[in-house]
């Protein structure tokens, strides 16, 4: 997966987290955990778009395949109001996992 | 005996009928037929170039506002001289990707020419300066500071201007020296290669500025929400709630336009178009190739039309 591709990636899963941060249900509390989570998450996207990643690399491609699970279960959760608690450690595994990226990024 | 004459006649008129179609179809990929394609693509790649400029311009926009908005949330005194020079993409970052990008367009069309079987000096001067000109935008990029106010990988770009302004610069080489046909086509094909990464990062620019934005306008979103939420359920002010109204439409245009705005997936069927000719050039030139190459460039008008429009949209909702 392409450097742009994580960064796409993220983009969608962002705009997911917003689509439910803007729909009425969650309590203040979730609300405000799930919107650090996503300042967070954009914190880590704006820097990942401006680096260069050695697109082979066999850790990178490990972490994007878990990206793009943690993506998918995102996606499959972010609607139902009961998987709250899941799209919160959902979200923050996907952070950890762009985190790890950036970490393996060459100085 | 009959029989024979008449299937000799018929073969006769089936020769005569396919050299008709055959040279009619020829007639059709001829200079003036060719002509049309080559205009659309340049005016295609206007339409990209300036939509482009337009749209790495609103990152600024949309982070300039942000600023405001926290100002104002928290009664500081606005500065707009400061505000100014609040930019997460500066204009030498943008002029030097618009630049690029019109640079690579002539190049496009000027093997369009060559394809046309004009070799002359103009075609080979006005690459010659296409590379130079690409190489001075490379020298610029390398000598922009890495700040992490950009998000914007001067480097990368760097390099891929300098490989592309090399290869350019090879193939003009040949036409000033006015070498053999199947040469200077084999040059312009084995330099293409970084001709199409250039083109490349400028979508891959293009791609992570949507994306920023689409970020910002995401998070400038939840707080709307939340701001509006918080009004509605406390005792709220009708008049409040009417500007609030007024911002979430302004929100909601924004956030419609700035998919269509984005120019990067017309930028990816420019290079798709610049290819499909690069693979003109080298072929027999045959109805089959031309009718390729007209359908790559329609396909990169179909993707450069709607782009002017969205952005002005997305400009004119604040």
């Amino acid at each position: 997966m392409t450097l742009i591709e994580v960064v796409t990636m993220i983009g969608d899963d962002l705009t997911q987290i917003d689509t439910r941060l803007q729909t009425p249900g969650l309590s203040e509390a979730d609300w405000q955990t799930l919107y650090a989570l996503r300042k967070h998450l954009d914190d880590e996207q704006r820097d990942l778009v401006g680096e260069s990643i050695i697109e082979g690399d066999a850790a990178y491609e490990a972490l994007t395949t878990q990206l793009n699970t943690a993506s998918t279960q995102l996606e499959n959760d972010i609607g139902d109001l009961t998987k709250v608690a899941s799209v919160i450690a959902t979200v923050s595994q996907i952070a950890s996992y762009v985190d790890q990226i950036l970490k393996i990024v060459p100085v | 005996m009959r029989f024979t004459v008449r299937q000799s006649r018929l073969t006769r008129l089936v020769f005569v009928l396919s050299l008709a179609v055959f040279f009619a179809l020829q007639m059709g990929c001829g200079p003036e037929a060719y002509q049309k394609p080559i205009q659309q693509f340049q005016d295609a790649s206007t339409e990209v170039i300036n939509t482009t400029r337009e749209f790495l311009k609103n990152a600024n926009t949309l982070e300039q506002n942000k600023v405001i908005d926290d100002l104002v949330f928290s009664k500081k005194p606005l500065s707009l001289p400061e505000l100014d020079n609040t930019e997460i993409i500066s204009q030498k970052e943008i002029k030097i990707r618009i630049d690029a990008l019109d640079a690579l367009a002539q190049y496009t069309s000027n093997l369009a020419q060559l394809a046309q079987g004009k070799t002359g000096s103009a075609v080979g001067d006005s690459t010659k300066k296409l590379s130079d000109s690409l190489k001075t935008l490379a020298d610029d990029a390398g000598k922009l500071p890495a700040t992490k106010a950009t998000f914007l990988n001067n480097a990368n770009f760097s390099g891929a201007a300098a490989a592309a302004a090399n290869a350019i610069g090879a193939v003009a080489q040949l036409i000033v020296e006015r070498k053999a046909r199947r040469e200077l086509e084999q040059s312009i094909v084995s330099n293409d290669v970084a001709v199409k990464a250039l083109i490349k990062q400028i979508s891959i620019d293009a791609t992570g500025s949507y994306e920023r934005q689409k970020s910002q306008l995401g998070a400038y979103g939840d707080q709307l929400f939340k701001d509006y939420d918080d009004e509605r359920t406390k005792n709220p002010d009708p008049i409040l709630l009417l500007g609030f109204a007024r911002i979430i439409k302004s929100y909601r245009t924004q956030e419609s336009q700035l998919s269509g705005a984005n120019p990067a997936p017309a930028i990816d069927k420019m290079e798709k178009a610049h290819e499909a000719l690069v693979y003109y050039v080298k072929s027999d030139k045959s109805p089959k190739t031309f009718a390729e190459l007209v359908t790559a460039v329609q396909d990169f008008v179909s993707a450069a039309k709607p782009l002017g429009q969205a952005v002005q949209t997305l400009i004119s909702a604040y």
